[in-house]
């Protein structure tokens, strides 16, 4: 197994980079997700004092309809300019016409650095919630776009930053990982995470209580918000299922709450990972969790 | 502490601990007490069992505690002592053994837990300390210049009876000379100063008679002011707003800088039971801050302090949204958080204290 806490990289310089290397009519196109868009939303006036540790750079190509087309420019504009395709033990080098699995489009920056950015999609509608892949045919190989269910939320409203390039709402993220882990399962992850095998589902749900708890702590009453954006989020994204969405979407933080051996697991993953910055404490997050519940999910449950 | 022996097993139970120290000091408090048994030669009990109700401690922490128990004690006390966790109902050995207990400790389990059980919920009603309120109730007429205080009004505004009315009156007015007036007829009693050795006995028993909570948060602090919001927004009417917040409303030149806590009165007299008081503390903490743990030792700065009121009539004054405790809570709370000069500069801007 190999680890996949990587080098400390500067949310801002990244954005920078991944906004100057994508063709400007692309830009729109994309929302960054995950770890690079909470540190920037959180770090970015501290880009000495806040770095992340993180290896990928999650970008979500949309709107669905753009996906394709957006997807082969992007990707073809990144090679011809330098960036290099990232090898994996199941996909050595680029797919080819008529390969049964095709790899996603994962590439490194010319500049080097320990990262690599991967191109993502939303889904096609609220019914296709699973795991979902689109072909795109490209000069420098076939690959796909990976889709999920959840993932549709971190494309409302998300924020614009200077670079020109948007990044997903910290609240929204952490609905799209609630939304997909309403319990504990038993899945771990492929690589080891600082040095610890860890649930798939803890990791996920550590990022909620590490967005929780950026986001508390930049005011103290953050998440009351939370649960007024999710509603308007569950209902712009999922129509037909928001009001069911709404009543599990507490369920895996809850479950995680309640289980101190999962619990500790997630908070390992925020101490090296988003959170690597400032090493809060278990109680910290476990305080991040229970106000995330008060504040947050039993309105959403109670309102919808 | 023990709390009970069933079947020659001597049992502490630990609810929710939160913290490996005090499950470390109670093995170590059973250890010495083992020890001691066996120097003085007797038998003693079969067994010494700490059991960790619902722990937030994760089982992979507690595992390492018993085995580092079993490498640390001789054998002889670590052989008679175990870790039992009971989680959601279940209880199981932790450490050494392979989890499951014997009937006879399951039985025995079940029996102290049934048992303890029983005796948390059967604890009595709420009724408080009959003279500290009582005095302290004379205190805040005279600090609010209110006058006379008759028989009856005292009983109608703490609910004691007359005898308990009539003993803490005495009792105050033996606290210092000339300290009481007694008008003629029907007219009552009043304090015709403020009451220092009274006073002092009052602060010597606020802590236990007003059964003081102290929370702090588990994470990063909320702000006082973030508190006090989320107190306006939940609207309750039995829980107002003393300290440091209640004197500045009715002293806003007190000499102070800055809100180290939130103090909270609670008005208990309505309270059937101990189970009631604290089931209602847990609710009013829960949305100030559900983060907000009890002080587990000294030397942790509170965020949350919340005291009782047991008298009948709680004297609360509502405005801008809150209620807010009287000047002799207030008074209280200034010298509970040791601000003696503010408590001094708070007690005279009363009328009554100039003349």
């Amino acid at each position: 197994m190999t680890d996949q806490c990587e080098d400390w990289i500067s949310p801002k310089g990244v954005i920078s980079e991944v906004a100057a290397a994508v063709p400007s009519e692309c830009l729109g196109n994309i929302v960054i997700v995950g770890s690079l868009a909470a540190g920037y939303r959180f770090f970015s006036g501290d880009a000495e004092q806040y770095l992340i540790q993180t290896k990928d750079v999650d970008c979500v190509i949309r709107p669905r309809i753009a996906a394709l087309s957006a997807g082969k420019e992007v990707t073809e504009h990144l090679f011809e300019g330098g960036w290099t395709y990232h090898p994996t033990e199941e996909f050595p080098e680029p797919g080819k016409a008529g390969d049964e699995k095709l790899p996603v489009v994962r590439l490194k920056p010319p500049t080097g650095g320990g990262w690599f950015l991967e191109l993502l999609t939303v889904p096609e509608d609220e019914d296709d919630f699973g795991r979902r892949y689109l072909t795109v045919e490209t000069g420098h190989g076939h690959f796909s776009l990976c889709s999920f269910g959840g993932i549709a939320l971190t494309e409302f409203d998300p924020l614009p930053t200077p670079e020109g390039i948007a990044i997903a709402r910290p609240e929204m993220m952490a609905l799209s990982n609630m939304l997909h882990h309403p319990e504990i399962g038993e899945q771990r992850m492929s690589g080891l995470f600082a040095g610890r095998s860890i649930k798939r589902s803890n990791k996920d749900l550590g990022r909620v209580l590490a967005l929780a708890y950026l986001d508390e702590r930049r005011d103290a009453d953050a998440l009351m918000d939370w649960g007024t954006a999710w509603k308007a989020g569950l209902r712009e994204c999922f129509p037909e299922t928001c009001e069911e969405k709404a009543h599990r979407a507490g369920d895996g933080i809850r479950a995680l709450l309640e289980s101190p051996d999962d619990l500790e697991e997630a908070v390992h993953t925020c101490q090296y990972g988003l959170l690597a910055s400032m090493s809060p404490s278990f109680e910290a997050l476990q305080a991040a969790g229970a106000r995330l519940v008060a504040d947050a999910i039993e309105p959403l449950e109670s309102t919808s | 502490m023990v709390d009970a022996v069933c079947g020659g097993v001597v049992i502490e139970i630990l609810k929710e601990p939160k913290e490996l120290a005090r499950v470390r000091g109670s093995i170590f408090a059973f250890a010495d007490a083992i020890g001691h048994v066996a120097e003085m030669g007797g038998s003693g009990f079969d067994g010494f069992v700490i059991l960790m109700e619902s722990p937030q401690l994760s089982t992979h922490v507690v595992d390492e505690l018993a085995l580092s128990m079993n490498r640390t004690l001789r054998p002889e006390i670590s052989d008679r002592l175990r870790l039992w966790i009971c989680q959601k109902g279940v209880v199981e050995g932790r450490g050494l053994d392979d989890g499951s207990l014997s009937d006879r400790e399951a039985e025995i389990a079940e029996a102290v837990l049934e048992r303890v059980g029983e005796r948390r919920m059967s604890r009595g009603p709420v009724g408080g300390d009959a003279t500290f309120e009582i005095q302290k109730l004379a205190v805040l007429q005279w600090m609010q210049d209110g006058g006379a205080m008759t028989p009856g009004w005292i009983t109608h505004h703490s609910g004691y009876s007359y005898p308990t009315v009539s003993k803490a009156l005495k009792s105050l007015e033996e606290s210092g000379r000339d300290v009481l007036t007694r008008h003629s007829g029907r007219k009552g009693v009043e304090l015709s100063r403020f009451p220092l050795g009274a006073w002092a006995w009052i602060l010597s028993r606020a802590n236990e008679s007003r059964e003081t909570i102290r929370f702090v948060s588990e994470g990063d602090p909320r702000p006082p002011k973030a508190l006090l919001d989320r107190l306006r927004r939940a609207n309750f009417s039995h829980v107002a707003v003393g300290g440091v917040d209640g004197a500045r409303r009715l002293l806003p030149s007190l000499d102070l800088f800055g809100q180290p806590r939130l103090d909270l009165t609670v008005h208990a007299r309505g309270m059937r039971s101990r189970d009631e008081q604290r089931e209602e503390v847990a609710e009013i903490v829960s949305r100030l801050d559900p983060a907000l743990m009890p002080v587990q030792s000294a030397g942790q700065a509170a965020s949350l302090v919340v005291h009782f009121l047991y008298r009948k009539t709680a004297f609360f004054e509502e405005e801008s949204g809150l209620q807010w405790a009287d000047s002799a809570e207030c008074l209280l709370d200034l010298h509970e958080l040791g601000m003696e000069s503010q408590a001094e500069q708070f007690l005279k801007s009363h009328p009554m204290a100039t003349r």
